[in-house]
């Protein structure tokens, strides 16, 4: 069993999860951030299969799509978790560069939110930690995920 | 209020309206923050009739929506919004005092971007309301523009006006007398 994942990255750039990780622990949820590097990985942990079978249970309350997935295939990966009866209602955040007919369509396929990416690092960082406060203290995942903690936030 | 809506809070409890406005004015936000005080003005806010006939038009950023409300509670808020093709994609997220698993459930159904509980501490709810608005405004990149929703809706009226008109004009009876 591994720490219950609160946060779900999919992102195959190791730069990106450093910035990423690097703004989780500024709220404490480094540790409760897992991180697989594509739709089929992020699948596999969803549904607890593959290299993700002995998961701890519970649905992240936060599956963020990262800004260097390819647009069609975050909004496939989407696609995938709201047709899935189990995994339809998961709190779903694309990030990346998106024409307005991509963040249209993603908003109208259930996107929960659509964050643009930020070229600075700096302020990409500050994206990630403001993103991590909300989905991973303030917002209430809905049942199946993991709870909000209890314990005061950073 | 020249600048266009950030968020339009749908609550009709003054104190939480009071707290919620304290946030928002120390994030220099609140003078683009509308109020209404349930679903029915709400929809007024977002349809621009009633009291709001003579606002500006253009969708605030966010909704933030209570959901116990006199009138037209919040689920049936969500159930004429999310419907209207106009409207649908603007975020909105429930603010509530309900913990219970049925809301949240039937909220996240209903097409909720986000639930967020009203805490009874008050340094802590006035955190999460700080991190609520600081992302859904400053983080968060809204749908495509209002305008463009406002134009696709048009088309779609245009539409169905064209539509129509074919079909009285399929229909003899619906001729004016004389008429080939």
């Amino acid at each position: 069993m591994t720490t219950p994942a609160r946060i779900l990255l999919v992102e195959d750039a190791p730069d990106e999860w450093r910035i990423a990780l690097e703004s989780f622990a500024e709220s404490g949820l480094m540790d409760q951030t897992t991180v697989v590097k594509d739709r089929g990985e992020a699948l596999d942990f969803l549904y607890g299969r593959g290299p993700f079978r002995q998961r701890a249970s519970g649905m992240p309350a936060v599956v963020v799509l990262g800004p260097t997935m390819k647009p069609a295939t975050a909004l496939s990966t989407l696609g995938d978790i709201r047709n899935d009866a189990d995994l339809r209602r998961l709190p779903v955040v694309l990030m990346g560069m998106f024409d307005v007919e991509t963040k249209r369509l993603a908003y109208a396929q259930g996107a929960n939110s659509v964050v643009g990416r930020r070229d600075d690092p700096k302020s990409r960082a500050e994206s990630y930690a403001v993103l991590g406060r909300f989905w991973g203290w303030a917002n209430v995942p809905p049942p199946g995920c993991i709870p909000q903690p209890k314990a005061s936030r950073p | 209020m020249n600048d266009p809506i950030e968020i339009l809070l749908i609550e009709d409890d003054p104190g939480d309206v009071h707290l919620a406005l304290a946030v928002f004015r120390a994030l220099k936000i609140a003078d683009r923050c509308a109020v209404a005080n349930d679903g029915e003005d709400g929809m007024d806010f977002l349809y621009r009739r009633g009291r709001f006939a003579a606002r500006k038009p253009g969708a605030p950023r966010l909704i933030l929506l209570d959901l116990k409300m006199p009138r037209a509670n919040g689920f049936d808020f969500l159930q004429v919004v999310k419907k209207d093709p106009g409207l649908a994609l603007i975020p909105i997220v429930a603010l509530t005092s309900s913990r219970e698993e049925r809301d949240v459930e039937r909220a996240y159904d209903l097409g909720v971007n986000g639930y967020v509980v009203k805490g009874i501490d008050f340094s802590e709810y006035r955190t999460t309301l700080r991190s609520l608005a600081l992302y859904w405004t400053g983080v968060n990149d809204e749908p495509p523009a209002y305008v463009e929703r406002g134009v696709a809706s048009l088309r779609a009226f245009a539409g169905r006006q064209l539509q129509s008109l074919r079909g009285n004009l399929s229909n003899p009876w619906l001729w004016p007398m004389g008429a080939v």
